[in-house]
C-alpha cells in the first residue's frame, strides 16, 4: 500500500535516479565525452542504445552522466536554498521588523525581473563552472521560499502552544527551534523538492543555451544538439534527453505535491 | 397523527479513508405539530448530524446507513432533489451556530431575501421582510436590509438569520447550537426571541444544544443522545428532576451542581 | 495578605485598520486590580471588555501603554526592559504560568505528552525524572500516567487536552496560574471535572488563581474575589458575598440572563439585557454602560465613573449607585430587571 501510493512511486522514482546518478560509471557503457566521427548520427542500435550525436557520442551514457550533474546541481543549490531560506524566513517572521520588510523588497525585486534572464547573466559573468551554476541558482531561489516560510511562520506564532512557551519561559531562540521548526517541516520538505524541480529545470536551459560547465554532461546541452541533429532526421538526439528531462521535473514536483497532501490532513 | 416529524431508526455513518464510523446510531424520536424539542447531547453524541440529516444537507462523505424520516407523511430520505429543495427552506428551515459564515457575503441581505423569495417561485414581498423583522426585534430594519451581513454585529446578524428561516413561514424550524460561541448575554437574548418564535409564529422547533440551561428553557420535550444513540426522552421535569438512564443522570448532576452551587440566591 | 500582583489605572489601546485608515481600539481603560495571595481572582466579562487583554498584561507577555504593573512587589516595567536582575527575573517568569482557552490549539501538535511536560523542567535546568512525569499526570487526574506519556495531542479528548495544560503549567508549582476561559470549549460534564481539579489543586499546591471566564456557573463556585468588566473599564469588584449584593446594573443583568437548568425555567420569562456591547472602535464620553441601562441619566452619559469603594471588599462605578439600594436590595434588583422588560416593545 505505501509503495504504490503516489507519494510513494514518488519517492521510489526519485530514490533510483539518484542511484542511477550515483552510480554513472559503472552503469555508463562508454565515457560519454569520447567523439567518434565515424559513428556520428547513429539511430539507436544494440552498440549506442540511445544513439549517437552529430559527434558520434553515445547519447546513452550522456543521458546517464547528465542525470548525475542535475541531480548534483538541482540537490545541492536547493539545499543550500532553503538552508538560507530557513533562517531568513525564521528572523524575519519571528522577530519581525525590519528583516521581515527587507526580505519583503528583496523578493519583490525578484519577481519584477525575469529570474532566468538574472541567473543567464550571473553564469556569463562569473564563468560557466558548476560550482559558480549551483551558487547562482541557490542565490535566486532563496527569496521565494523565505517568503513562504515567513508567512506561514507568522500564522505559527499566533498559536497558543507558542503564546504558551512564552509564558514557559522559553528564549526567542529555543521558541523557533523547538516550537515553530518542527511545525513547518512539511512545508520545508515541500519547498525542498520544488526548488530541486526547478533548479534541474535551470539547469537543462543553461545546457540548452550553451552555459553548462563542459566538464559535466548537461542533458539541456545535449538537446543543443539535437535543435540541429532533428533537421538531418536525428530524432533520437530529441527524444531521449527530453523524456529523461521531463522525468527528473515531474517525479520532485509530484513529490513536491504529494509531501503537502499527505501532511495536511494529519495536523488538524 | 399528531406528529409533524418522525424519525425512525436513523443510523449515519462517515467514512473515513476506508473506515465506516457510526454516528448515530439507530435513533427513534418525533416532533408533534406546534412542540419545541430540545436534543441535548455533548460532542460527539451525533446531535447535530441528526438534525442536517433531516434536510439532506450532510457532507459528502456521510452515508444514511438506514431509517426513514417522514415530515408530514413523506420520507425524507427517498425524496428526489427537486421535491427536497422545495421542501427545504420554505417547510423546513435551519439555522445554525455561526450565522456569518452561513450567510453570502457578497449580498446584501435585503438581497438575501430576495434570493429566498425567487428560489421558491414567489414575488419579492417588501412589506413582509420589513414586518418579519420588525417582530423579530431587529431595530432600523431599513438600514439593515442595506447592510452587508459582516456589518453586522453577532446577535444581529443571528437575527437576520433567523428571519431568512422564517420567511417562507415554515412548519418546523430547525436550530443547530445557535448559542454556542455566543456572549452570555446575547445567548439569553436569541433564547428569548427563539421562545417568541414560538410563541408567534406557531412554528415546531428543533433545537440541539449542549447546554441544559437552554433545552430546560425552551423545550416541551427533551432527548438525550450519547455515542450516537438516544439514552431517554422526556419532558423537562422528568429528565432534570428524575432522569432514568445513568449518563443522563451524570449529565443532570453536573448541570445542577455548576449552577446550583452558585446560583441558589438568583432565581 | 500579601498582594502579588497589582495593576494601577492601565491603558492598552490597539490600532485596527491600514495604512490610511488605522483607528484606534481601547482594550482597557484605566483599569486596576489587586490579586491577593490565596484568593482565587476571577475576571468576568463578555467579548470586547478587555478580559483577555488583561490576563496577558497580568501574564507578562504585554505590556500596557500606560499605567503600572507590579508583580511580587517588582515593577513590569523592569522586567520588561530587562533591568532586573537574572535570579528575580526567572522567579517571577516561573511563578506566572497559565492555562489556555482553546485545548486545541494550546499543544504543540508534533510533540508528545512527555515532551510537553518535560519542557518546564528543562527551561529552568530543574533535574526531572519519569516518575515526576507520571506523577503530574496523576495530579491533573489522568490516570494511569504511562498511557499518556507517549501519545500526540491529536489522539486525545478536549478534556484530556486541558489537563495536560493545567499540568504544563504546574509543573514547577507556581505562584499563580492564571486562566484565561478554562472551561469554555468544554462539554458541560467535563467543565464539571475541570472545575473540582482546579478547586483541588488549589488546596493541595497553595495556588493563586487569576481566573478569566465569562461562565458564570465557572466563576460563583471557585471564585474568591470577582472583577466584572465592561468594553474596558472595571464597573465592579466584589467578593464571593457581596456577588450576592452586586449593585452595578450590568453585573446583575448578566447574573440574571443566567439560564438554569431547571423544569420552571421554561415557564419563566427569560431575561436579557437588551442591545448590544458597544462596538470596540467607540470611544465615546461618560459611563460606557450608559447606552443600556435603564438608570442612566445625564451625567452618566457626560462623565465616568470612577471605582468607588462600597464596602470591604465591594467596590463600584456607577454614579447612580445609592447606599439605601442595600436597605432594600431586592426590591432594587427587581425594579432594575422590571425597567429592562419595559425596553422589549
Amino acid at each position: 500500500m505505501r509503495v504504490l501510493d503516489p507519494l510513494g512511486i514518488s519517492i521510489v522514482l526519485a530514490i533510483l535516479l539518484v542511484a542511477v546518478g550515483v552510480s554513472a560509471e559503472w552503469l555508463a557503457p562508454y565515457d560519454p565525452f569520447n567523439t567518434r566521427m565515424f559513428r556520428s548520427l547513429q539511430p539507436p542500435n544494440s552498440v549506442n542504445l540511445m544513439g549517437t550525436d552529430q559527434l558520434g557520442r553515445d547519447i546513452f551514457s550522456w543521458v546517464i552522466y547528465g542525470i548525475r550533474t542535475s541531480l548534483l546541481v538541482g540537490l545541492t543549490s536547493a539545499t543550500l536554498s532553503i538552508i538560507i531560506a530557513i533562517s531568513v524566513g525564521l528572523l524575519a517572521g519571528y522577530r519581525g521588523g525590519m528583516m521581515g520588510g527587507l526580505l519583503m523588497r528583496m523578493t519583490d525585486v525578484f519577481l519584477s525581473i525575469p529570474r532566468f534572464m538574472l541567473v543567464i547573466v550571473a553564469v556569463v559573468l562569473l564563468t560557466p563552472k558548476i560550482v559558480n551554476i549551483i551558487l547562482v541558482i541557490a542565490s535566486f531561489s532563496w527569496p521565494e521560499a523565505a517568503r513562504v516560510i515567513r508567512s506561514e511562520i507568522l500564522s505559527i506564532k499566533e498559536r497558543e502552544y507558542v503564546t504558551a512557551a512564552k509564558v514557559l519561559g522559553l528564549r526567542d531562540l529555543d521558541i523557533m527551534l523547538s516550537e515553530i521548526l518542527p511545525n513547518i517541516t512539511p512545508t520545508i520538505l515541500s519547498l525542498w523538492t520544488l526548488v530541486i524541480a526547478e533548479a534541474i529545470l535551470t539547469e537543462a536551459a543553461l545546457g540548452f543555451l550553451g552555459f553548462s560547465d563542459s566538464n559535466f554532461p548537461s542533458l539541456g546541452m545535449m538537446l543543443m544538439m539535437a535543435k540541429n541533429a532533428i533537421f538531418v532526421g536525428g530524432w533520437w538526439v530529441l527524444l531521449f534527453p527530453s523524456i529523461v528531462i521531463i522525468i527528473l521535473i515531474l517525479t520532485f514536483n509530484l513529490l513536491s505535491d504529494k509531501l503537502i497532501e499527505r501532511f495536511s490532513p494529519k495536523l488538524r | 397523527m399528531n406528529s409533524l416529524l418522525e424519525i425512525n431508526g436513523l443510523s449515519v455513518a462517515y467514512k473515513i479513508g476506508k473506515n465506516l464510523n457510526e454516528v448515530v446510531k439507530d435513533v427513534t424520536f418525533s416532533v408533534d405539530i406546534g412542540e419545541t424539542l430540545a436534543i441535548v447531547g455533548e460532542s460527539g453524541s451525533g446531535k447535530s448530524t441528526v438534525a442536517l440529516s433531516i434536510v439532506r444537507a450532510l457532507p459528502e462523505n456521510a452515508i444514511i446507513t438506514k431509517g426513514s424520516i417522514f415530515f408530514e407523511g413523506k420520507d425524507l430520505l427517498k425524496l428526489d432533489l427537486k421535491s427536497l429543495r422545495y421542501i427545504r427552506g420554505k417547510d423546513i428551515s435551519i439555522i445554525f451556530q455561526d450565522p456569518l459564515a452561513h450567510l453570502n457575503p457578497l449580498r446584501k441581505v435585503k438581497l438575501l431575501f430576495k434570493d429566498l423569495f425567487n428560489d421558491h417561485g414567489l414575488e419579492f414581498d417588501l412589506q413582509r421582510v420589513v414586518e418579519l423583522l420588525n417582530k423579530l426585534k431587529i431595530p432600523d430594519p431599513q438600514r439593515v436590509l442595506d447592510a452587508y451581513p459582516y456589518q453586522l454585529s453577532g446577535g444581529m446578524a443571528q437575527r437576520v438569520f433567523i428571519a431568512l428561516a422564517l420567511a417562507m413561514n415554515p412548519r418546523l424550524l430547525i436550530a443547530d447550537e445557535p448559542t454556542s460561541a455566543l456572549d452570555l448575554t446575547i445567548q439569553s437574548q436569541v433564547v428569548k426571541l427563539l421562545k417568541e418564535v414560538k410563541k408567534s409564529f406557531k412554528v415546531s422547533m428543533i433545537i440541539i444544544t449542549h447546554d441544559m440551561g437552554v433545552a430546560a428553557s425552551i423545550a416541551d420535550r427533551i432527548v438525550v443522545m450519547h455515542n450516537g444513540k438516544v439514552v431517554e426522552e422526556g419532558p423537562p421535569e422528568e429528565i432534570l428532576i428524575q432522569p432514568k438512564s445513568d449518563y443522563t443522570k451524570n449529565l443532570v448532576i453536573s448541570a445542577r451542581r455548576l449552577y446550583e452551587g452558585g446560583l441558589k440566591w438568583i432565581s | 495578605m500579601d498582594i502579588l500582583i497589582e495593576c494601577k489605572n492601565i491603558k492598552k489601546t490597539y490600532y485596527v485598520g491600514g495604512l490610511l485608515n488605522r483607528r484606534p481600539v481601547r482594550a482597557l481603560n484605566e483599569v486596576s486590580l489587586e490579586v491577593e495571595e490565596g484568593r482565587t481572582h476571577c475576571i468576568v466579562g463578555e467579548s470586547g471588555s478587555g478580559k483577555t487583554t488583561l490576563a496577558r498584561i497580568i501574564a507578562l507577555i504585554e505590556r500596557p501603554d500606560e499605567g503600572s504593573v507590579k508583580v511580587f512587589g517588582h515593577d513590569a516595567l523592569k522586567y520588561f526592559e530587562g533591568d532586573l536582575e537574572e535570579g528575580v527575573r526567572k522567579f517571577i517568569r516561573r511563578n506566572i504560568q497559565m492555562v489556555f482557552q482553546d485545548p486545541y490549539s494550546s499543544l504543540n501538535p508534533r510533540k508528545k505528552v512527555a515532551d510537553i511536560l518535560a519542557k518546564p523542567f528543562k527551561v529552568y535546568n530543574i533535574d526531572y525524572d519519569k516518575e515526576r512525569i507520571k506523577e503530574l499526570l496523576s495530579s491533573v487526574g489522568l490516570t494511569p500516567p504511562e498511557y499518556y506519556l507517549d501519545k500526540y495531542p491529536h489522539q486525545l479528548s478536549g478534556g484530556q487536552r486541558q489537563r495536560i495544560t493545567i499540568a504544563r503549567a504546574l509543573a514547577l508549582l507556581p505562584k499563580i496560574i492564571i486562566l484565561d476561559e478554562p472551561t469554555a470549549a468544554l462539554d458541560m460534564t467535563i467543565k464539571e471535572q475541570i472545575l473540582n481539579l482546579l478547586i483541588n489543586l488549589k488546596k493541595n499546591y497553595n495556588i493563586t488563581y487569576v481566573l478569566i471566564s465569562h461562565e458564570v456557573p465557572i466563576i460563583t463556585n471557585i471564585c474568591d474575589d470577582i472583577t466584572v468588566m465592561y468594553h474596558g473599564n472595571v464597573v465592579e469588584v466584589c467578593d464571593h458575598n457581596t456577588l450576592r449584593t452586586a449593585v452595578h446594573p450590568y453585573t446583575i443583568g448578566l447574573l440574571s440572563s443566567v439560564l438554569i437548568p431547571n423544569p420552571e425555567s421554561r415557564f419563566k420569562d427569560i431575561f436579557a439585557i437588551p442591545g448590544e456591547p458597544p462596538s470596540q472602535i467607540t470611544s465615546a464620553s461618560g459611563c460606557v454602560f450608559a447606552p443600556r441601562c435603564p438608570l442612566a441619566s445625564e451625567i452618566c452619559i457626560k462623565h465616568e465613573p470612577k471605582l468607588v469603594e462600597v464596602s470591604k471588599r465591594h467596590r463600584v462605578a456607577c454614579h447612580m449607585f445609592d447606599v439605601r439600594y442595600f436597605d432594600d436590595y431586592e426590591n432594587y434588583r427587581k425594579s432594575l430587571i422590571e425597567r429592562w422588560r419595559g425596553w422589549y416593545l
